[in-house]
């Protein structure tokens, strides 16, 4: 027995070290920066690291750009990830046992947006979104004769610049969310669904309490997934809108980036940093736990 | 023989790791602002690359870095130490983290052998004198002449001169129309009457002036140089209220949200309204096209637009353009009375605003001289005018030979020879001249730790109130002051308040007193 649990410990060695290495060594060295700020020593002429304790939680409390960069990007992936799996599940459903001519291409095109860089889709939406020849004011004006002076302001007005962030966002992740569902639709039985047609339930009946039903873990996944990422956001609002209006669409990722290496305050950008790990942490101590029950409800004979 | 095919590759991938005949070549590598080949401050560097290698056997590598990242990146490498720039074509605002951090090294020595022969050979006493103070530091050289930025006014002269413009003009104020404005209020007055009218006849109404106002778009540029003249109270020396713009020097204190500054910022809104409505969205070029296309009266930038202008593929405007220094204001705001001041003349303040993109040697560079030896090409005179007389080149007035008689030495003909328009180029030159010389007082560049953050949160203030003009100036204001103040806080916490003090009292040349003891 002995002997198996040490063969055992031998094969997930190399695991255990990778992830000491890349995520728990840096996660650690993080958490211990957090306690260090950077103090002007005139020995010898240059700045040194101090230990100060909690000052760097204490002053991120204090940031001013704290409540609005939160609440900002905590509502742009709620919307957008509800947005995302909405319109994912829909052209799921109706993809899935689509026949039409091309529909495999029209699958694969459908994905395209999901592979190019984020950063490379937020410069591309800068021509999308600018305000006079842009390709939406642009036909807006041309097709319905909207004036220049009524255009929607894309990147200079706050709710036009958070829509069009949305809008990339889910442009770009919607695709994601099709693929998954369309693979665990694939993978469903189909003797559950032709039991309930028997049985005399219509289409929707079907949809409602079986067919979806079946999808719930793979949607909490997803959902799980999305989140943690919408939740780190930065390319697009940096791209599209570099954080404007004022300071509107600046996301919390983008304001660690800017304390890390404008103000080059480390300790204070690793205080913010570690706050975003313990919040994602805690998510997903949220949610794993309802996936856990859901898988457990799927996998019952 | 699966394994022997491993080993072969193996060494293959070690030889190529390893040395070769191109590492004896001496390579450097400098960072510079991104536009290109043939795009503005990169694109000479690219022009020369060729000429300059072969003169000195070296290899140049060019890594561009766009304007938003600039900074971020060259002092993260600065900071790390890891040499990856071994010099960088900066702003000038970079400079108090740089000597802070000890990351450039002085040229004095490089200039005294570059009067022997042993470089390329340029004389400091060609750079205009308000900009020799942004190239050095501590009475040191540091930084090479390269471009020289400064705001001038261009305005439509066909347009504003049209006897029949001036007469509507007149029948609609009941006074002359100022050609060219004297005053920011007169300039407003100017753009509202043309805002919204078709005066160049492509049936489209038409704009009064254009700005670059976006986030990042370094619109707070406008800002600092629109609100000198408000702000700036000339006097004999610099002291403690006179000649200053950005802090107390005594005390560090924001002089953000005076009221001369929420004059200023009311005018701005004020000037935003006679423009397009998408320049809140604009960057330079955006906001520089509108003007070229010959759809706006106005626009004050930089010299790129002047030179731009003699583009046709580009410009509508070659031979109609007229400029000036920046307008002025009558009253001034004095912190010391509390009171604003009027005067006979309209307070004009000459501006180095902008980043007078220059070269400066990084202390971990390998190979100091060939750095300098490539910015002292790019410096040398033939070299310098050439970049001055050509457009997509960036660079702007800033050294004495740039200017044509009667003002200097240069020959209006090598303007005209480069393709410029001679009314054009003599309204240029006379402009930058006016800018360079003929000011009451200058605007003082802030080059201490922190600059480029906290002209990043001006920048986004000053968003704020052009989008939202319900937000009062003197709330607007507030919140920079406020985040200047956090900023500094910061700095003193890690610098001390003294030597932050101190530093700044530097970079501006401030020497103590007070009118008060005067």
């Amino acid at each position: 027995m002995a002997r198996r649990d040490s063969q055992g410990w031998l094969f997930v060695l190399p695991a255990v070290i990778w992830l000491l290495a890349v995520n728990v060594g840096p996660a650690v060295y993080m958490v211990g920066h957090s306690f260090f700020a950077p103090r002007y020593s005139e020995e010898r002429g240059a700045s040194v690291r101090r230990w100060v304790g909690l000052e760097n939680y204490r002053r991120f409390f204090a940031e001013d750009q704290l409540v609005h960069s939160i609440w900002f990007t905590v509502g742009v992936a709620v919307v957008s990830v509800a947005a995302e799996l909405a319109l994912g599940l829909l052209f799921a459903v109706m993809a899935w046992r689509a026949t039409a001519f091309g529909i495999r291409l029209w699958r694969g095109l459908f994905a395209v947006p999901m592979l190019m860089a984020p950063v490379a889709v937020a410069y591309l939406a800068t021509t999308v979104f600018a305000h006079e020849v842009g390709v939406i004011n642009g036909l807006l004006h041309r097709l319905l004769g909207v004036p220049f002076e009524s255009l929607p302001r894309w990147r200079s007005d706050r709710f036009w610049a958070t829509l069009a962030v949305i809008l990339v966002e889910v442009w770009q992740w919607t695709p994601f969310c099709f693929i998954v569902f369309l693979a665990a639709l694939a993978a469903q039985p189909e003797d559950l669904r032709e039991a309930a047609l028997v049985d005399g339930a219509g289409e929707w009946q079907v949809f409602w309490h079986v067919t979806l039903p079946c999808l719930r873990p793979v949607l909490l996944t997803v959902l799980l997934l999305r989140l943690i990422e919408a939740l780190k956001l930065f390319d697009v609002p940096y791209g599209l809108t570099r954080g404007g209006p004022g300071t509107w669409t600046q996301t919390y990722s983008m304001w660690i980036k800017e304390v890390a290496f404008t103000r080059y305050d480390m300790g204070l950008a690793s205080a913010m940093s570690t706050m975003l790990l313990l919040a994602l942490t805690a998510l997903g101590i949220a949610v794993l736990p309802l996936l856990r029950k859901q898988l457990a409800i799927s996998e019952e004979p | 023989m699966k394994r022997r095919a491993w080993l072969a590759t193996a060494l293959l991938f070690l030889l190529g790791c390893g040395g070769s005949a191109k590492d004896n070549v001496p390579t450097i590598r400098i960072a510079v602002y991104a536009s290109g080949p043939r795009g503005a401050i990169s694109g000479p560097f690219y022009y020369w690359k060729e000429q300059w290698e072969q003169e000195t056997g070296a290899k140049l590598e060019i890594a561009e870095i766009p304007f938003a990242e600039l900074h971020d990146k060259v002092f993260a490498d600065l900071r790390a130490g890891t040499a990856r720039y071994d010099g960088i074509v900066g702003p000038a605002w970079f400079y108090g983290d740089y000597i802070l951090g000890d990351y450039i090294i002085p040229i004095d020595d490089y200039i005294e052998r570059g009067t022997k022969g042993e470089f390329p050979f340029w004389d400091p006493d060609t750079v205009v004198p308000p900009l020799r103070p942004l190239h050095m530091w501590g009475g040191k050289w540091y930084g090479v002449p390269n471009d020289g930025d400064a705001h001038i006014l261009y305005y439509r002269k066909d347009i504003l001169e049209d006897p029949k413009w001036q007469e509507r003009f007149r029948r609609e104020t009941g006074h002359e129309l100022p050609v060219p404005p004297q005053t920011w209020e007169e300039l407003a007055e100017v753009a509202e009457f043309f805002h919204g009218k078709d005066w160049n006849d492509d049936g489209e109404p038409d704009f009064g002036i254009t700005m670059h106002l976006a986030v990042g778009g370094q619109g707070f540029f406008h800002y600092m140089s629109l609100s000198a003249p408000y702000v700036v109270l000339p006097g004999a020396k610099k002291d403690r209220f006179h000649n200053v713009y950005w802090l107390d020097p005594e005390t560090l204190e924001p002089l953000i949200d005076s009221p001369g500054h929420q004059r200023a910022l009311a005018m701005l809104r004020r000037l935003q309204k006679a423009g397009p409505p998408g320049q809140t969205g604009w960057q330079l070029k955006e906001a520089w096209d509108r003007f070229l296309n010959g759809k706006a009266i106005f626009c004050y930038s930089w010299g790129d637009v002047g030179s731009l202008a003699q583009d046709t593929s580009q410009s509508r405007v070659k031979g109609k353009i007229g400029c000036s220094a920046l307008p002025g204001s009558y009253e001034v705001w004095d912190r010391q009375k509390g009171e604003w001041v009027r005067f006979e003349t309209p307070n004009r303040v000459g501006n180095t605003v902008g980043g007078s993109w220059h070269g400066v040697i990084s202390r971990f560079s390998k190979h100091p001289e060939l750095v300098y030896h490539l910015f002292a090409f790019h410096a040398q005179k033939e070299v310098n005018m050439f970049h001055c007389v050509t457009g997509w080149t960036g660079i702007d007035p800033g050294r004495t030979f740039h200017f044509p008689e009667p003002y200097g030495d240069a020959s209006i003909t090598d303007y005209v020879s480069a393709g410029w328009d001679e009314n054009d180029a003599r309204e240029y030159t006379k402009a930058y001249y006016q800018n360079y010389y003929h000011a009451q007082t200058y605007l003082d560049y802030l080059r201490i730790p922190g600059t480029m953050e906290m002209w990043r949160q001006l920048d986004r203030r000053l968003h704020e109130a052009v989008v939202d003009h319900s937000i009062p100036e003197a709330e607007i204001l507030r919140r920079v002051k406020e985040d200047w103040n956090r900023i500094l806080d910061r700095l003193s916490a890690e610098l001390g308040r003294e030597r932050l003090k101190r530093l700044y009292q530097q970079s501006i040349g401030y020497e103590g007193g007070s009118a008060e003891g005067d």
